[in-house]
């Protein structure tokens, strides 16, 4: 009897594993099912984002499809406002750019021409040429990359423009959609996922919101210190140093080495100066406001969460270095939860 | 019977219906085998852990609803899971996993996980709290091995019975 059932345990799972594999083949090979996925996920992000606030909206009393509205309405406002504010300036700052671009390559063909012995050196100018032509094509492939992502933007436009709508039905209805969704699985499986889908929810929505938080914050502070010592282009600085801030451990030295780097050689400014303010800006952010808003429940080990940023880089880029501390969580909170329900 | 997990991530509420915050961790003591209360992490930035002790809690379901809040003594279960048991051979048994504990918060037992594979094989081993004496850095399990208890992997793929 308990041969027959651990043979049926296999072939339950086998056939899942199967419908899983030919779900993800057909998502992967068929583009609009792909841009559906696509958008689907993104507006589920948006709107576990907005979710704390929504809660909290409720909690007042105010009612839920009243209070979806006004939270969408905001979201909407603010995302437009902060596009027309920000574009304009990064454009203006980056016709800036161009001409520093100019001033370090004249700097380096000065240095070029002081080494006269060295640069006649027909090994180092193979060198030179072969460093030259990899910045080239480093340029050349994020250049692309952004096309690419533009194009994809502008080909599913319309699809793009019913996403409040979906975020609205996500916010409003997501209890009933993930009840309908559940249906897929069996009763005894149904109950185990719901319970582990409520853990991810209490660790995952403060983690997000005070992620999110933390980034502006860290990107107004670091505006505010830079414009206070008069170094060029703060705007864009403070916007790459407020995003590097997602990634863990990495991102703050990263984007104070961009910032330090930009600003000493478009500014006439004190390079400690810019170090020492830039590093105060991150110590305020890493020991007095994130232990506060991020807490102990995402706690994790600092070498697993290297080890799940180098994964992450490796597999997807960029985006993986962003989304590897959420999933890392996902995944452990799962295998707390089943080896809880296994035993 | 409960687990860690049954508690962790709890949101507690007062008789205002105001939520605090969720619970972070317990508080144990051993001399009396019972949990003595919980640290609740507050919901909102910037406020200190707070901690409510057993007696005032008033109910307990998928939230917690506590009368006030209030100092309460103990070792954090967190410093306990993760800790080696030993014999009296110092043959490491395994390490601590979970504690099983009643309604009224009296603990039962420990749950001692001795491998991956060995559990799925075996089981996780079920150690009575009244046969453990704690230590600085371990556990020790000074009963007698007459009786084992084991707590078997179950089918979480099958449906429920009728």
């Amino acid at each position: 009897m308990k041969k027959i059932k651990l043979k049926s345990t296999y072939i339950k799972l086998i056939i899942y594993s199967i419908i899983a594999l030919v779900v993800v083949i057909v998502i992967v090979k068929v583009p609009f099912l792909k841009a559906l996925l696509n958008l689907l996920f993104l507006c589920f992000i948006f709107s576990y984002m907005l979710k704390p606030i929504y809660i909290y909206i409720i909690h007042k009393g105010i009612n839920k499809r009243l209070s979806a509205m006004i939270i969408l309405s905001a979201f909407m406002f603010t995302f437009v406002l902060s596009i027309a504010m920000v574009v304009p300036k990064i454009v203006n700052e980056s016709y800036r750019f161009a001409e520093i671009i100019t001033y370090i390559q004249e700097y380096v063909e000065e240095i070029q021409g002081k080494t006269n012995s060295i640069s006649s050196n027909p090994n180092f100018k193979i060198f030179v040429d072969k460093v030259g032509g990899k910045f080239n094509n480093i340029a050349i492939e994020v250049l692309e990359k952004c096309l690419t992502v533009l194009q994809r933007l502008g080909e599913n436009v319309v699809l793009y423009l019913t996403a409040p709508m979906i975020m609205y039905y996500f916010l409003c209805e997501g209890d009933k959609i993930k009840n309908k969704l559940l249906i897929i699985f069996a009763g005894r499986q149904r109950k185990i996922i719901s319970h582990i889908l409520s853990d991810l929810d209490k660790v995952l929505s403060k983690y997000i919101l005070s992620q999110i938080v933390l980034c502006i914050l860290v990107g107004i502070l670091t505006y505010v210190s830079l414009k206070l010592l008069n170094v060029e282009f703060a705007f864009i600085l403070s916007v790459v140093n407020g995003v590097l801030n997602i990634i863990p451990y990495f991102g703050a030295p990263i984007g104070i080495i961009i910032t330090f780097l930009v600003s000493i050689i478009s500014s006439d400014v004190n390079w400690v100066v810019v170090i020492v303010s830039l590093i105060i800006v991150q110590n305020i952010e890493s020991n007095l406001i994130s232990p506060f808003l991020i807490g102990k429940s995402v706690h994790m080990h600092p070498l697993l969460v290297m080890l799940l940023l180098i994964i992450g880089e490796e597999l997807i880029g960029v985006i993986g270095i962003i989304i590897a501390i959420p999933i890392g969580v996902i995944l452990k909170m799962i295998y707390d939860d089943i080896n809880y329900y296994l035993y | 019977m409960y687990r860690k997990k049954d508690f962790l991530l709890m949101e507690v509420m007062n008789l205002e219906g105001e939520i605090l915050g969720t619970i972070e961790n317990i508080l144990i003591n051993f001399g009396s085998s019972r949990i003595t209360g919980f640290l609740v992490e507050p919901s909102v930035p910037f406020r200190k852990e707070i901690c409510i002790s057993r007696e005032n809690i008033l109910y307990y379901n998928e939230k917690m609803i506590i009368n006030e809040i209030d100092k309460c003594e103990g070792v954090y279960i967190s410093d306990i899971i993760g800790r080696d048991i030993i014999n009296y051979n110092s043959d490491i048994l395994g390490i601590v996993d979970d504690i099983i504990f009643g309604n009224d918060f009296e603990i039962y037992a420990i749950l001692v996980n001795s491998g991956f594979l060995n559990n799925i094989m075996n089981g996780k081993r079920i150690i009575l709290i009244g046969n453990i004496i704690v230590g600085d850095k371990n556990l020790i399990h000074c009963g007698n091995n007459t009786v084992e208890m084991f707590k078997m992997p179950c089918n979480i793929l099958g449906s429920a019975r009728i």
